[in-house]
């Protein structure tokens, strides 16, 4: 099965954690053990994360017998990490991190960290569509984008129906009208409107026979800028398209 | 309407990046503050900001009971965010999970996206107490109308049986109905489900494997596939026909799907379930090898990986296959990933053998040598190199990965069991291993100093052959000043340094010129070094110059009197600083070089040449030493002879494992009767309260029962047990003492369990390998070319008598006399641990004493020898048989002081 779905960016930050077993250790030091293994590996190694210094640390205490493995995968500013037992397969997996981010590319439309960041709740739904418990639950990218939108269709009428007099406040909690500086309904446009799915249909990698393409690296840089203007105010995006630059 | 939305607490968490943790603390405080509002949507947002927090590290534990509350809100955007947090936040002792229940009970008959939630959210937060009480309504949701749904209930009811296994026993025929589901997304969710099910109890679900089958033939789904595939592997070694059955689909699927993945678990199963055996099996095999070499040459890295791990699952059955690739594989440690040199490691570990040793950890060797130098410099250049250099560089973290400590550690680890593994079984030219175990030494920088300690040991123990060399190169280790400075560094692998004073002590015969080493084995500067090291070398240094002295005996020269009263006063001149040696143990055994030497010297200053009259008193000739010797004039000072026969008496062979359990009971010896009567307290408890007094007791203890029928070979056999005996003089005994014997008997007998010194074998570079080695045979290997000897004129020469070339390595180990040899070994064995070698000089008898130091006019022959105490020192903390084995009797008691 699987233990946990970690994501954090270049500088080690979680972006999204989750944890299908009990940890052994505090979660902050597990991100930052693989983070300091997986960040300094360059582009072209494997996607298996398999150093001495890890497997001390991984071992369960309880000695199941159970060996554990981190598979990983890099986009952009993120790094996708699942740590999986050997009931996985390792390519599968690969693979699955591809599915992930495909759900969430088209359910953000051109994903990009920022919208981890914003919508860390709305990443949480769309993995719960693909992993649940540990075990999986869809493959299917179709499937999964269906399952995603009814979600977040039922939360919105939810929050509609609550709230009469909110404008489509989007299925985020806690967009409250006043002092709301993301222009409203962003979130709920994008979820419940013809938005494209893209050319994304492919499952990629090792179950299809393809080679996963670089696409969704190119994409998830690029589009950095213009949603961090548009949708998070600029006040601070100067700051983090620095960051940005000065990560890669 | 200051309430900040999570997207708020973001922004201002970026904002103020310089002082976050002021500005968390503020914002926990409004959580407080809002958490407590009765507004549903307001305490909600407030769970939210703190589950984002949570992630970050934050506490949010107190908050449950709230977080409770907001899963009960009945709006499904407020239960979602409750549900979340109690994802993120619940851990199994939760106090507020008591409470859910019912909640979740009501959650799960709601509306289809409530129950959604709810069944993603029990997932995780299941607890056994949740699992009994809802599993009716989970077994219930299997049959619900939306597919969605029946997914999520069958992995929700895997991990309630988890918490709660009889709820498989309600839910089996359910979850089997489930396989035929005409939604596949239910399908592939239960065969993931029973994938997971199988791989603990493959037997409940054999059952199972016509439908599986039939999936297996007719789905297109390649994530089903791989987990049906998976699930097989399990099966198959239960149901020997399944083999049968699954070869011919797999093997189509081996040869026709186009996905990378599903390929590989099809090998994977072939390799793990047992198909590869027979004739068809072996046809896969090849099949599957050449695909896994494929994906080895492959540029993709993860197909790499993936090939390696495969291969190692392949080759215990057949090496042949992957032997073939073999320099593929090899190149592959030489690769940048770290992953995959791991897996190449062990893929090497796996198909070593006689003929590729030596390349392997040549190349294995390169990589730890810090110059990045192609070419492995042999130990005799390594050791000059470094001799002559400062000390070599510090490990620096990162860069490439053959620098990272846990990479050299694990290098390190494998090459020394590479070597080891099987009593040295793929070892053909012990003098290289041997100069690898000191290159590696160097080289290393990583602490795996005992390892090599012990290999080091065990090796000149059991290959007679390989001594020579082994002397030769330890000589050079302990002249080395920069080893030694270099010593007190972590990774310095000092302990080495261990094995090199004990080598040179202990087979000093092979040097032309012992005493040269003297002043290496006394130098002030050891005072740097490890205490029990350091405690060696003054054992060593006696032993040297024990045997140097009575080989000088043997053939003496009044011209070397001078010569040897130097040498004499030098021992004692530097042992004197160690007598205030801050650890016991290097203390007294310095007191006890003193000690002796004090008496040698006096003995030495008071020889006259030619004016020996008095010398010779006829019992000399009791004491083989002197046989070559005309007993009655000996023309030599007598002292010289007084050293040797501490140590050189027995040889020390390794010990077979079995050598313990052979040893025959003494006759009257009833170790199951009581030495003391057990207190009123119950078993079990006394055995536990007394463990801590255990090493205080074992010494007085030790022995007693083994006076009866002590023979020398006895004594001899006892001492390379390892056994801590006391050879009391024949004392009487009394009824006190009868009674007192069998209460001690059993109670040794209850402690023998855990005694460490009853340990079957105690040699640590065995440990790898638990096979019997009383079944192999005795390996001589003949036609090896000597390697060149190294001419240093500084130290110390081998002598000159051409060096044996074959080594025969002592697999068997040492048994007892008398011992009942097991079924297993072979009685032909020619077996160099020689009782017979040992044989004829198994006495302890002290050389006779000058007269002048005789206390009566005679010392008492008998027919027995002087009583002597043979005391086994034990050192504390360090670890390892060896030194158990190696130690010496230190003082005879019989000898009188010289002050």
């Amino acid at each position: 099965m699987i233990h946990a779905v970690l994501i954090f960016n270049t500088s080690g930050v979680p972006r999204l954690t989750k944890f299908y077993s009990p940890l052994q250790q505090s979660a902050q030091t597990l991100i930052q053990k693989i983070f300091a293994l997986v960040s300094p590996r360059p582009a072209g190694l494997c996607n298996f994360l398999d150093a001495p210094d890890l497997e001390a640390f991984l071992m369960p205490k309880d000695g199941d017998g159970k060996k554990l493995r981190v598979v990983y995968r890099s986009y952009a500013t993120l790094f996708f990490v699942f740590v999986v037992d050997t009931a996985e397969s390792e390519l599968g997996i690969l693979d699955l991190i591809q599915v992930f981010v495909e759900s969430l590319d088209s359910a953000f439309e051109n994903v990009c960290e920022l919208d981890l960041v914003f919508h860390f709740d709305e990443a949480h739904h769309i993995l719960a569509e693909i992993i649940q418990g540990g075990l999986v639950l869809e493959t299917n990218v179709q499937e999964i984008d269906r399952a995603v939108q009814e979600a977040a269709k039922a939360r919105k009428e939810s929050f509609a129906s609550a709230n009469p007099l909110s404008l489509g406040g989007g299925g985020a909690v806690g967009s409250r009208g006043a002092g709301i500086q993301t222009p409203l309904g962003w979130l709920t446009e994008k979820l419940t409107g013809e938005h494209r799915l893209g050319a994304v249909d492919e499952i990629g990698g090792y179950l299809g026979g393809f080679t996963v393409s670089h696409r969704h690296a190119v994409f998830l840089s690029v589009s950095i800028v213009y949603k961090d203007h548009l949708q998070y105010g600029n006040s601070t995006s100067y700051s983090y398209w620095e960051h940005i630059v000065r990560c890669h | 309407m200051w309430e900040r939305t999570l997207q708020d607490l973001i922004r201002g968490l970026r904002a103020n990046k310089k002082d976050e943790s002021k500005f968390i603390s503020q914002a926990v405080d409004e959580i407080r503050q809002e958490i407590k509002s009765k507004d549903m949507e307001l305490k909600a947002a407030a769970v939210l900001k703190l589950t984002y927090l949570n992630m970050l590290g934050y506490d949010m534990s107190w908050a449950s009971f709230h977080v409770v509350e907001v899963m009960s809100s009945p709006r499904i955007h407020l239960k979602t965010v409750g549900y979340l947090a109690a994802v993120q936040s619940f851990q199994q002792d939760t106090d507020v999970l008591m409470l859910t229940t019912n909640l979740l009970k009501k959650d799960l008959s709601s509306k289809p996206e409530d129950v959604a939630v709810t069944l993603n959210g029990l997932s995780h937060i299941v607890t056994p107490d949740l699992a009994r009480d809802l599993s009716q309504d989970l077994i219930a949701m299997l049959n619900h109308s939306r597919p969605h749904i029946r997914k999520r209930a069958v992995l929700a009811l895997y991990k309630a049986s988890v918490k709660y296994p009889e709820v498989l026993s309600h839910s089996m025929s359910r979850l089997k109905e489930k396989l035929e589901d005409p939604d596949p997304g239910v399908v592939a969710a239960t065969v993931n489900v029973l994938c997971e099910l199988a791989h603990q109890n493959p037997r409940d679900y054999l059952a199972l494997a016509p439908q599986l089958f039939y999936l297996l033939t007719t789905s297109s789904n390649n994530w089903m596939l791989i987990k049906i595939i998976k699930l097989f592997g399990d099966l198959s070694p239960y149901e020997p026909r399944l083999v049968k059955k699954l070869q011919p689909p797999i093997t189509d699927l081996i040869t026709t799907t186009p996905a990378i993945s599903l390929l590989y678990e099809c090998v994977h199963t072939c390799i793990t379930g047992g198909m590869l055996q027979g004739a068809s099996g072996n046809a896969l095999a090849r099949t599957c090898v050449t695909k896994l070499a494929g994906f080895l040459q492959d540029s993709d890295q993860n197909l790499k990986y993936i090939a390696l791990l495969a291969m190692v699952k392949i080759v215990p059955t057949h090496p042949e296959l992957v032997a073939e690739y073999q320099d593929m594989i090899m190149s592959s440690i030489n690769d940048q990933d770290i992953s995959i040199r791991m897996r190449a490691l062990d893929l090497i570990s796996a198909m070593v053998s006689r003929n590729n040793l030596q390349p392997m950890v040549q190349q294995l060797l390169s990589h730890l040598v810090r110059t990045d130098s192609s070419t492995l410099p042999s130990a005799t250049q390594s050791l000059s190199r470094y001799t002559g250099s400062p000390s070599p560089p510090a490990p620096t973290l990162g860069g490439s990965p053959s620098q990272s400590p846990a990479y050299r550690l694990t290098l390190s680890q494998r090459i020394l069991s590479l070597g080891a593994q099987d009593v040295y079984e793929n070892v053909v030219d012990f003098e290289w291993y041997i100069s690898v175990l000191v290159d590696l030494a160097y080289v290393a920088g990583v602490d795996v100093g005992v390892e090599i300690r012990d290999q080091l040991v065990d090796i000149t123990g059991r290959v007679r052959g390989a001594r020579r060399y082994a002397v030769q190169l330890m000589v050079k280790l302990l002249s080395d000043d920069t080893f030694l400075l270099n010593a007190s560094d972590a990774g310095s692998c000092a302990e080495v340094l261990w094995a090199a004073a004990w080598i040179c002590g202990e087979y000093c015969g092979e040097l032309a010129e012992p005493q040269k080493l003297l002043p290496y084995l006394l130098q002030p500067r050891l005072t740097a070094i490890s205490p029990d090291i350091t405690a060696v070398y003054l054992q060593a240094a006696m032993k040297v110059f024990g045997f140097w002295a009575a080989e000088l005996a043997d053939r003496w020269d009044d011209d070397d009197l001078p010569k040897v009263k130097d040498t004499v006063d030098m021992v004692l001149e530097r042992t004197s600083d160690f007598v205030t040696h801050p650890d016991i143990e290097v203390q007294e055994r310095a007191a006890n070089i003193l000690q002796l030497f004090t008496f040698v010297r006096a003995d030495l200053s008071s020889y006259r040449p030619k004016t020996d009259a008095g010398f010779a008193y006829g019992e000399s000739s009791n004491s083989p030493v002197f046989d070559g010797i005309a007993p009655a004039e000996p023309q030599f000072p007598k002292s010289l002879y007084l050293i040797r026969p501490l140590f050189g008496s027995y040889e020390l062979n390794p010990v077979a494992p079995s050598a313990q359990a052979s040893v025959p009971l003494p006759e009257g010896l009833d170790l199951s009767a009581w030495i003391v009567p057990p207190p009123d307290v119950s078993h079990v408890i006394e055995e536990g309260e007394e463990e801590p007094a255990d090493g205080k007791h074992k010494k007085s203890r030790k022995g007693k029962g083994k006076e009866s029928g002590k023979s020398k070979g006895k004594k001899r056999m006892e001492r390379t047990e390892d056994e801590r005996t006391t050879l009391l003089s024949g004392a009487l005994e009394t009824e006190e003492e009868k009674a007192e014997k069998e209460l001690r008997r059993a109670e040794r007998l209850e402690r023998m369990r855990d005694d460490p010194y009853y340990l079957i074998d105690d040699r640590p570079s065995m440990k790898p390998n638990p096979v019997d080695v009383d079944s192999i045979p005795v390996v001589r290997l003949d036609d090896l070319p000597p390697l060149p000897q190294a001419v240093d004129p500084q130290l110390p020469n081998l002598r000159s008598s051409p060096a044996p070339v074959s080594f025969v390595i002592d697999r068997a180990g040492e048994m007892p006399e008398g011992a009942v040899h097991p079924a297993s070994q072979p009685p032909e064995r020619d077996s160099p641990s020689a009782f017979e070698n040992a044989a004829p000089k198994t006495t302890t008898v002290p050389p006779s004493l000058v007269p002048q130091y005789d206390l009566g006019d005679e010392i008492p022959r008998t027919g027995s020898p002087q009583p002597i105490k043979v005391t086994r020192a034990k050192k504390k903390g360090t670890g390892g048989g060896k030194k158990k084995r190696t130690s010496k009797p230190d003082t005879p008691s019989s000898v009188p002081q010289a002050d």
